[in-house]
């Protein structure tokens, strides 16, 4: 009796023992890659300073641009986050400053400066999926989307690429059905994230088209974003981004939408 | 550097062909033939070198022209209340701790016959004291929480340009003024002082009809002259910040912003102080916001004399929200109560107009981006069930391209009274179009 109870469990465990490896070595954790994927994309270094452009193209191909430069400083890596956009192009928007107040767990605080009224305009939270400045970035493209909304499915994985698939706790909120990422092993920066609709056709793509290092972090200098439907996008272009000037948490107030503190935008 | 050198000549000959061109149609068509050759430049995409520009200094420049047609035709002396050209440039001068803005504006106003060219503003900031702002000269100040409806912002407010299509910018004027602003950890202060007294650009004649007492709806002729003291306005704000919560302060000491008083030489502006308090936050999905004003009518704090304004206290209520993509929808609650006002019943002047002692009004607005924000489409009613009278500012924005800018509206005044605050504007509802051309 007491070896037949060995040679069973003997047996279990040896059958057991692949499956365990599956689950353990060969299928990653989706939330843990979608995790180190948010801090790659959007919490690099402690704050951080870029200039930015966008030019957006509709689907007659007429364009437009836009230009202006980011502070960013986070509270916690993944948490709370304040952003400052001072506008500089085109002529008619100089001047505007665009500021958030990121908070991953409830609405965020958004306001806006409209230098000719000297106006500080409170903005509603809203809907977080809507045109940033016109262009086919969303608001919630421009911040992160808080990985908490979807729930997180492991799909494939090769040598250069985990493929997720994620699909939102509340459909309601979301103009797509589902969406997947290409997260590049090496950094988990999101290399392609690819939007589709009920029918799993492909309705919206954003793609990191030029990477490099910045002071040792993985750092996205081109992206693009296109609608899928109508051939239309929007391309964005960073330059002189640096990690870790030091910006104190104190400047993302209603001063710097007044006056911009040009010492954080242009010097350091 | 080339491309804003040719702008600046080209926007100086631009100037000059549409001051010297006879009619403003012909002026129309110079613009538009001068931009094609200026859009069809270098300027399509920005070069590399153009991503940040080292010089200290910034300009900019915007050519408007924009027309304002009666609805209908009966009392006021022209058929429009706005037909203008303006120019602008605008040059900055910036260094670490120190901003120089000058604003210079051209203006050719066929309602007036006049041709200008002013100093629209100049204001040196100065911030080298550790959260400090200290900005000198002429400068818009804007504070408080309502939308196009004032309590504690008793910064001028250009009236005329409220009825007409005029773009936004004109309804908030600059003033001559000091103004220091500090901010600390929990909370921060500002102060404004302006040597002489800046009041509203109110009603005069010029372009609109009114009630006058006496006589009813017209256009006087000449135009309501109004005696300024040449005295200082001084006002302050403390204001501060807690998750999310905003909330401030206010007080001002100076004069009614609208003439107030009929002293022995004539319509003037009588004595006024006030404090006040707003908040604004989050709630309900949306954003509410809540102030309220007290203005003391000092040279008739009894409210007993008939040609100088009540004191008043002021309320209003606001709340904003999305009620679909890229739709909101603001609405506001406003009262306006007149004190001491069995004083003023009793002691009122034949033909006199006396307000009603509990002012009520309603604001809804409806706001619209589509077309990639291109185009704003904007509606905006003022109802006022007290004086039962209403103000429809409804407006199609369209951005054509970074450039070019076209407006297209409605200002549709009623009431039924002719005494009312909007109710004597009623023969200036007017349809309009603006364009304007920027780089």
């Amino acid at each position: 009796m007491r070896n037949i109870k060995t040679i069973i469990f003997v047996i279990a465990f040896i059958n057991l023992a692949p499956l365990q490896s599956t689950l353990a070595g060969q299928t990653p954790d989706a939330n843990e890659i979608v995790n180190k994927a948010s801090l790659a994309a959007y919490y690099g270094g402690d704050d951080g300073r870029t200039l930015a452009r966008m030019k957006i193209v509709d689907a007659n191909g007429r364009k437009q641009l836009r230009q202006f430069t980011i502070l960013r400083k986070d509270m916690e890596d993944g948490g709370e986050q304040k952003f400052l956009l001072v506008f500089s192009r085109p002529a008619d928007v100089k001047g505007t400053v665009f500021m958030v107040h990121k908070k991953p767990q409830s609405d965020d605080d958004r306001w806006l400066f409209l230098p000719a009224l000297d106006l500080v305009k409170r903005i509603s939270a809203g809907d977080k999926r809507t045109s940033f400045v016109g262009a086919h970035y969303f608001y919630e493209d421009v911040s992160g989307r808080v990985p908490t909304e979807d729930n997180h499915i492991f799909v494939s994985e090769d040598d250069e690429f985990y493929v997720l698939k994620h699909i939102p706790k509340d459909k309601t909120k979301v103009e797509f059905d589902y969406y997947k990422t290409w997260i590049d092993k090496n950094n988990y920066l999101p290399m392609v994230i690819e939007y589709y609709s009920a029918s799993g056709k492909a309705i919206r793509k954003i793609e990191a088209l030029d990477v490099s290092e910045i002071q040792g972090i993985a750092t996205v200098n081109k992206a693009k974003v296109s609608n899928l439907n109508d051939g239309s996008y929007t391309l964005m272009e960073f330059r002189k981004m640096k990690y870790d000037l030091g910006i104190p948490e104190d400047i993302f107030n209603e001063r710097s939408l007044r006056n911009p503190p040009r010492i954080w935008l242009k010097g350091k | 550097m080339n491309i804003r050198v040719t702008h600046i000549l080209l926007a100086f000959g631009v100037t000059l062909v549409i001051f010297g061109a006879p009619q403003n149609a012909l002026a129309e068509q110079k613009i538009h033939a001068e931009s094609t050759t200026i859009s069809g430049g270098d300027e399509d995409e920005w070069g590399d070198e153009d991503w940040e520009d080292e010089s200290p200094y910034q300009w900019r420049q915007k050519i408007s022209y924009g027309y304002a047609g009666l609805l209908h035709d009966e009392v006021n002396l022209q058929s429009f209340v706005f037909n203008e050209l303006r120019s602008n440039s605008e040059v900055t001068y910036e260094e670490d701790g120190l901003k120089v803005n000058l604003e210079l504006e051209l203006f050719a106003d066929q309602l007036i016959n006049e041709t200008e060219l002013g100093v629209y503003q100049l204001n040196f900031i100065y911030s080298g004291i550790k959260n400090t702002d200290l900005k000198i000269g002429r400068q818009v100040i804007t504070w408080g929480t309502g939308d196009l409806l004032f309590l504690n912002d008793l910064f001028s407010k250009g009236w005329s340009s409220f009825f007409n299509g005029r773009n936004d910018k004109y309804l908030k004027p600059p003033v001559d003024a000091i103004r220091l602003s500090v901010y600390r950890d929990k909370f921060n202060w500002e102060i404004a002082h302006l040597p002489k007294f800046e009041p509203d650009q109110t009603l005069t004649g010029e372009r609109y009809s009114f009630y006058l007492p006496g006589i009813g709806i017209d256009q006087p002729q000449p135009p309501i002259t109004t005696l300024t003291p040449e005295r200082p306005e001084t006002a302050v704000r403390v204001f501060g910040s807690r998750g999310g919560i905003e909330w401030a302060a206010y007080a001002y000491t100076g004069f009614f912003k609208s003439p107030s008083k009929m002293g022995a030489e004539g319509l003037t502006y009588a004595e006024m102080d006030s404090i006040g308090a707003s908040v604004r936050m989050p709630a309900f999905g949306g954003l509410l916001n809540l102030e309220y004003s007290h203005y003391e009518s000092n040279e008739d704090s009894d409210g007993s004399d008939p040609l100088i304004q009540n004191s008043q206290f002021r309320f209003l209520l606001g709340f904003e929200t999305e009620i679909a993509a890229n739709t909101s929808l603001a609405s506001q609650a406003y009262l306006e109560k007149t004190l001491d006002y069995g004083a003023l019943l009793i002691n009122a002047l034949e033909e006199q107009v006396i307000p009603e002692e509990h002012r009520t009004m309603f604001t809804v607005r409806l706001t619209n981006l589509s077309i990639q924000q291109k185009l704003v489409t904007s509606l905006m009613l003022f109802y006022s069930p007290s004086d039962e009278d209403h103000f429809l500012r409804g407006s199609l924005s369209y951005k054509y391209d970074d450039n070019w800018l076209f407006v297209g509206g409605l200002n549709f005044l009623e009431g039924k009274r002719e005494q009312t605050f909007l109710g004597q504007m009623k023969e200036n509802s007017n349809w309009y179009f603006r364009v304007e051309y920027s780089f």
